[in-house]
């Protein structure tokens, strides 16, 4: 199984020479397991994915649409979709049922009257709306999902394959379900105690990717805005063990020093938890990664 | 409801796909004369068995690896004959890992295939090299406006 990162930002696309590394562009991965494609999210980053799917394609597009939420970073590619507007492709579409609607009703309103010129009638693919549940099968691949601490809501997805095992946990506050909140609210540096139903869902992972979106001393400012500092998310690394963590949702006011000055805060953490055979690393834009066990480089020769 | 034309062009879906009449739209062009030559990528070896120079990457793909005639030839053991390459592709550089036996590596990442942004560091076998973006020449991308009909 490999997961590409085509949008790694968070809340709003960031381009420009000071994201460059990291990338602009918000959130959504492409997920290969043998001949079954899925995405996640439909972020600015979808855009290019469906360009690129249309240049090589040599036959009908077949994929999974798997929607954490619909925030709009979460949803504002999935307009600019090509292969979506192909006939003779084939979409199926997973997202949460909602107070407002399903899937279909809450996408179709992004793409109606004042928000958009052309509606959903208009995408030419075969499109199999379907509400999630808590676990559920796509070819050779086990879904299961979490409901995650964000404003509105947001789902975890749990992916497994023959090969691997892959976490996708973006959007969340998870200090608002500590166990130990107030202790953690009182002194940030505290360690997190966390639910173990949510342990449970992200241990075994080869490879988490998780909201990491604030520094630690910008977290207090931002309390309730659904996301986590970095201290959080090493917390949650040093129960869940994943072998490769990816810090991700990056912040759009974060240039690419910021987002690498957070991954050394991680180490610093995971040091002083005394974790050091975690391979964790920011989420960039552009990169195809492989879900098993990483090898550690071969040491170099001087 | 209309579709609006210039979207679906965007899209690369002709207009009559998309059901909409076709109408005059002002329309702004990027002609691009050539594969754009911007920027150049540069291969600098930093550390490891090999004391290479640096490798300016001119070619639509080079090949790292201990295979005789790559471009850039490795005499390590913990190398594949063709480990990686690079493919350009207009002003960005993709590295690629040829399912090496020892993996490639951006930054301590291994990858399967990456974008490749100035100052990355990336690992062959026991060789460490930096990548490098420079300007290679005047650009040839010319915006064109036309009103079309």
């Amino acid at each position: 199984m490999t997961v590409r990162f085509w949008g790694t930002r968070g809340s709003i696309p960031t381009p420009g020479r000071k994201t460059e590394k990291y990338g602009g562009n918000t959130t959504c991965l492409e997920v290969r397991a043998g001949d079954t494609v899925l995405v996640l999210d439909a972020g600015s980053g979808i855009r290019e994915l469906g360009d690129a799917w249309m240049r090589s394609a040599t036959g009908p597009v077949r994929a999974t649409l798997l929607f954490t939420h619909l925030h709009w970073d979460h949803v504002q590619g999935f307009p600019f979709f090509a292969p979506a507007y192909q006939s003779g492709n084939s979409l199926t579409v997973y997202g949460e049922d909602r107070a407002a609607g399903g899937i279909r009703e809450l996408l179709s309103s992004t793409m109606r009257g004042d928000f958009f010129p052309v509606p959903l009638s208009a995408m030419r693919a075969s499109l199999d709306f379907r509400p999630t549940t808590d676990e559920f099968q796509i070819g050779p691949l086990r879904i299961r999902t979490f409901k995650l601490p964000h404003p509105g809501g947001c789902l975890g997805y749990r992916v497994e394959s023959t090969d691997g095992v892959l976490v996708f946990a973006t959007d969340c506050e998870l200090d608002l379900a500590a166990a130990n909140q107030e202790d953690v609210r009182a002194n940030p540096h505290v360690r997190r105690k966390f639910q173990p139903e949510l342990i449970q869902f992200c241990t075994g992972a080869d490879l988490l990717i998780v909201d990491s979106q604030f520094l630690d001393e910008e977290y207090e400012a931002r309390r309730g805005w659904g996301h986590n500092p970095v201290a959080t998310v090493v917390d949650l690394c040093e129960q869940s063990r994943p072998k490769m963590a990816a810090l991700f949702h990056h912040d759009p006011q974060h240039t690419d020093e910021m987002v690498s000055a957070l991954v050394t805060d991680a180490f610093g953490r995971l040091e002083r938890l005394g974790v050091r055979d975690m391979l964790v690393f920011a989420a960039r834009e552009g990169v195809t990664l492989r879900v098993g066990r990483p090898r550690p480089p071969a040491k170099l020769t001087t | 409801m209309e579709t609006c034309p210039t979207f679906l062009e965007g899209l690369n879906m002709s207009r009559s796909e998309a059901g909409a009449p076709i109408e005059a739209a002002p329309k702004t062009e990027t002609v691009v004369l050539g594969p754009s030559p911007r920027f150049v990528g540069v291969l600098r070896w930093a550390k490891g068995t090999a004391s290479l120079a640096p490798v300016t990457i001119e070619l639509d793909e080079i090949v790292i690896g201990r295979q005789e005639g790559v471009a850039v030839p490795l005499n390590d053991e913990w190398a594949s004959r063709r480990h990686a390459r690079i493919l350009r592709d207009g002003d960005e550089f993709v590295l690629e890992d040829l399912d090496s036996s020892n993996g490639t590596y951006v930054d301590g990442v291994p990858i399967v295939e990456c974008i490749l942004r100035t100052g990355d560091w990336i690992q062959v076998g026991r060789n460490l090299f930096r990548f490098e973006l420079q300007l290679g020449g005047e650009s040839r991308v010319e915006d064109v406006t036309t009103w079309l009909e």
